[in-house]
């Protein structure tokens, strides 16, 4: 009955389930963590200028930005990924919603970001001309990459920046 | 070896109703696996519950080898979601992250997506002239993150001959097991 490959199955399936139930564990505890993250974001400039491609209108920001997102790591946080996006409304399209720049953080120490006049790492690009004279609001959200477990994404809108691009190009 | 030798005589020594018996056990197991996995893409919404990450352009976040587990969900899509798409073309499907959305007011969705790692868009990898990715392309969300476990699928696709071995020494395994 209990061959040497038997044992050797039984041993490698009880140490498959102890090791996902650790995992279950470890990704389920943390349902009990909060985090207090603080987030203050700025525009020092915004000019916005005419293209002819795969839209017609572009937008190029200077931003600044005070996040302390420390506390939203946990044990069971590989990496968060920040990143900064520009909404706005427009007649095309009832939301638009751009990437303007992103940050990954790998850990706990390096959590406090604090930078000012950042250029835009991607273009703000409406798909027609709906930017000139608009109001677009600055959204900071972090992507939780979690060591085992649930992928999830945080937009934190209890602080944005709003404000309304000039009327004409520059 | 003897273990071969034991299980042939075993298998030669059965009498055909327990030979049919332990073939009616082992379609069972296949069955059901197939039942699980057919389930999974009722339940999830998606062609392919389970994706193994074969590039690095999501590093850090996925590794080549991890495991992403998929669900579509009805809620609009939304930059930062991490998509796994499919392009024409191209057989292998990508995932990537999405970094802007254009919703129009009939619900329709332009997408544009990057890999974290990759320094420029995907409108290279779309086919020629798509400037963007719809709703008909996506084949889901990642939403749950297992990191390693999908090395075996890589392995085993590099060498067919290996998977070939487990599969039949599985199948042999439950052929000459005694309840």
């Amino acid at each position: 009955m209990h061959t040497f490959w038997q044992r050797v199955n039984a041993i490698f399936f009880y140490a498959l389930s102890v090791l996902g139930f650790l995992a279950l564990l470890c990704a389920g505890t943390t349902y009990f963590h909060t985090a207090h993250p603080d987030v203050q974001l700025g525009l020092d400039r915004a000019s916005l200028r005419k293209i002819m491609g795969a839209g017609h209108e572009q937008a190029t920001l200077r931003l600044s930005i005070d996040a302390d997102l420390s506390t939203v790591f946990n044990w069971n946080v590989k990496q968060l990924f920040v990143f900064i996006t520009a909404e706005y409304v427009t007649k095309q399209n009832k939301l638009n919603q751009v990437v303007v720049w992103d940050h990954i953080v790998t850990g706990k120490e390096y959590a406090r970001i604090h930078s000012s006049s950042i250029v835009n790492k991607y273009s703000l690009t409406d798909q027609g001309y709906g930017l000139r004279g608009n109001d677009i609001t600055l959204v900071l959200h972090w992507n939780t990459i979690p060591i085992t477990g649930l992928l999830t994404t945080t937009g934190f809108r209890q602080s944005v920046h709003t404000f309304t691009l000039e009327d004409q190009y520059s | 070896m003897e273990m071969f030798t034991d299980m042939y005589y075993q298998l030669k020594e059965m009498r055909p109703r327990t030979l049919a018996h332990q073939v009616l056990n082992l379609c069972m197991i296949v069955c059901s696996a197939l039942m699980i996995w057919k389930s999974l893409m009722v339940l999830t919404e998606s062609e392919s519950p389970v994706v193994v990450v074969l590039s690095g352009s999501m590093e850090p976040a996925f590794h080549r080898g991890d495991i992403l587990f998929l669900h579509m969900g009805y809620s609009p899509f939304r930059a930062g979601d991490i998509v796994v798409f499919k392009v024409a073309d191209r057989d292998i499907p990508i995932v990537h992250r999405v970094i802007k959305v254009h919703e129009k007011p009939s619900g329709v969705v332009d997408i544009l997506t990057k890999g974290d790692n990759n320094s420029v868009d995907d409108r290279g990898l779309y086919a020629a002239g798509q400037s963007w990715i719809n709703k008909e392309h996506i084949i889901g969300r990642a939403r749950g993150y297992l990191p390693y476990i999908g090395m075996v699928t890589i392995i085993m696709n590099d060498y067919p001959l290996l998977k070939y071995c487990l599969v039949g020494l599985m199948g042999l395994f439950v052929l000459t097991s005694k309840e």
